[in-house]
């Protein structure tokens, strides 16, 4: 068992090295899809292997399965980033560098083993601080009644369960189940999830995308100064998929 | 790493009005223990509960102030910034069982040093510590921002405000 093991491991490691190449915006777009593809299928492959390895009971196995479908998963998002830049959708391409980014950390939770992927959050780190412009990022706030455990469905704090580590294959997160109200929207420099931020902002006769600055024509709610408003009038996402909370 | 140190409000006195049991070694006050007017009342930082959950599972003991009979209201945000519960730190404790505070703030820092690996931008702890002081029934309020690492270290600071 112990060498098919590590003939496997040392099988999938070939494989996404080998796919690893197409991880830069000069490479041919065709290419890149077709790498994408690949991807897409090892994923499938390793969901099978991973359920097999849930099956066995194999917790170490699940959970060196679940690492490689971060790492996948993160060099699929990444690719696809600079398809999406090449192709001039800015928007787009940033869900898929916050996804690799959330994948590259889930990677790292998952099993010791992935510890080296450390060094592609850094660099997606830079490819954010270079590529795009400065984002501002909203946190919704809210008082919750009840929080459900990802990994056994009890109220989190009850049981032994903990945010962000692996449990047989699975990263815990939390689920909230009841809400008891809104408690506030704030702007911040570090959020949870980087998919809930300004999109556009409103300027005359349109309004203007955060990302490219182009203004999309149309009438616009402005805020009236003769009803004392001031500011300016965004629009924003509240809530992208950051499911893992604290 | 920051260090703010202030008068706390007489954390045994609060208690003693909201009905609740007083704090005596380790315990996890809510973000509205001043103002609440009940324990039903009481909101938690979403982190507590991972607290409440590393505390338990390493045996540490922890106080809970809130009725077993009144649901934990949290309050849930997205920042990646991670604020912790406001740890209430018994002079006993400090005097007595020092080692239990040094293995109570390992078990955190250990925790968010795993949590944090992998990110481009390491996130910022923020969490108050409130210490009681000798003689008893004075409280300062020791208000951390930094690193695991630097949590880790907190000890000592803690010790010399429980001393006076």
């Amino acid at each position: 068992m112990g060498e098919t093991r590590v003939a496997l491991i040392d099988e999938l490691n070939e494989s996404v090295k080998s796919l690893e190449g197409y991880n830069y915006i000069t490479r041919d777009s065709y290419l890149q899809r077709e790498a994408c593809d690949n991807l897409t299928a090892l994923l499938r492959r390793l969901g099978d292997l991973k359920q097999e390895a849930i099956d066995r009971g194999d917790d170490d196995m699940a959970n060196t399965l679940l690492g490689f479908e971060c790492s996948v998963g993160f060099l699929r998002a990444s690719i696809s980033m600079w398809l999406l830049l090449k192709e001039g959708r800015a928007d787009d391409a940033w869900r898929r560098l916050v996804e690799a980014q959330r994948l590259v950390a889930d990677a790292v939770r998952a099993h010791p083993g992935f510890a080296r992927m450390a060094g592609h959050g850094k660099q997606l780190q830079a490819i954010e601080d270079l590529i795009f412009p400065p984002q501002k990022f909203m946190s919704l706030g809210m008082v919750v009644r009840k929080r459900l455990c990802s990994i056994c469905g009890e109220v989190y704090g009850e049981c032994d369960h903990l945010v962000g580590r692996p449990y047989m294959g699975h990263l815990c997160h939390t689920i909230v189940s009841e809400i008891e109200e809104m408690n506030h929207i704030a702007f911040v420099d570090q959020p949870a999830d980087k998919n809930a931020r300004v999109v556009e902002f409103n300027v005359p006769g349109g309004r203007k995308n955060r990302m490219t600055w182009k203004v999309t024509p149309g009438e616009v709610a402005a805020p009236d100064p003769a009803d004392g408003q001031k500011g300016l009038a965004v629009n924003a996402i509240l809530s992208g998929d950051g499911l893992l909370g604290h | 790493m920051s260090i703010d140190i202030e008068d706390a409000p007489l954390i045994h006195e609060l208690a003693s009005a909201l009905g609740c049991p007083t704090p005596k070694d380790l315990a996890l006050l809510p973000l509205n223990f001043e103002t609440a007017a009940a324990p039903s009342d009481f909101l938690y930082d979403s982190a507590a509960a991972t607290v409440r959950t590393l505390f338990r599972t390493s045996q540490i003991p922890l106080q809970d102030l809130l009725p077993s009979d009144i649901p934990r209201r949290h309050l849930s945000y997205k920042n990646a910034d991670w604020v912790g519960p406001t740890l209430f730190i018994g002079y006993a404790l400090v005097s007595d069982n020092g080692n239990l505070l040094n293995v109570a703030l390992g078990v955190i820092a250990n925790y968010l040093t795993d949590f944090f690996k992998g990110m481009g931008k390491p996130p910022t702890i923020k969490m108050d510590f409130v210490v009681e002081q000798t003689p008893h029934n004075t409280y300062r309020r020791l208000k951390f921002e930094g690193t695991p690492d630097a949590l880790s270290k907190l000890h000592e600071i803690i010790r010399a405000i429980s001393d006076g």
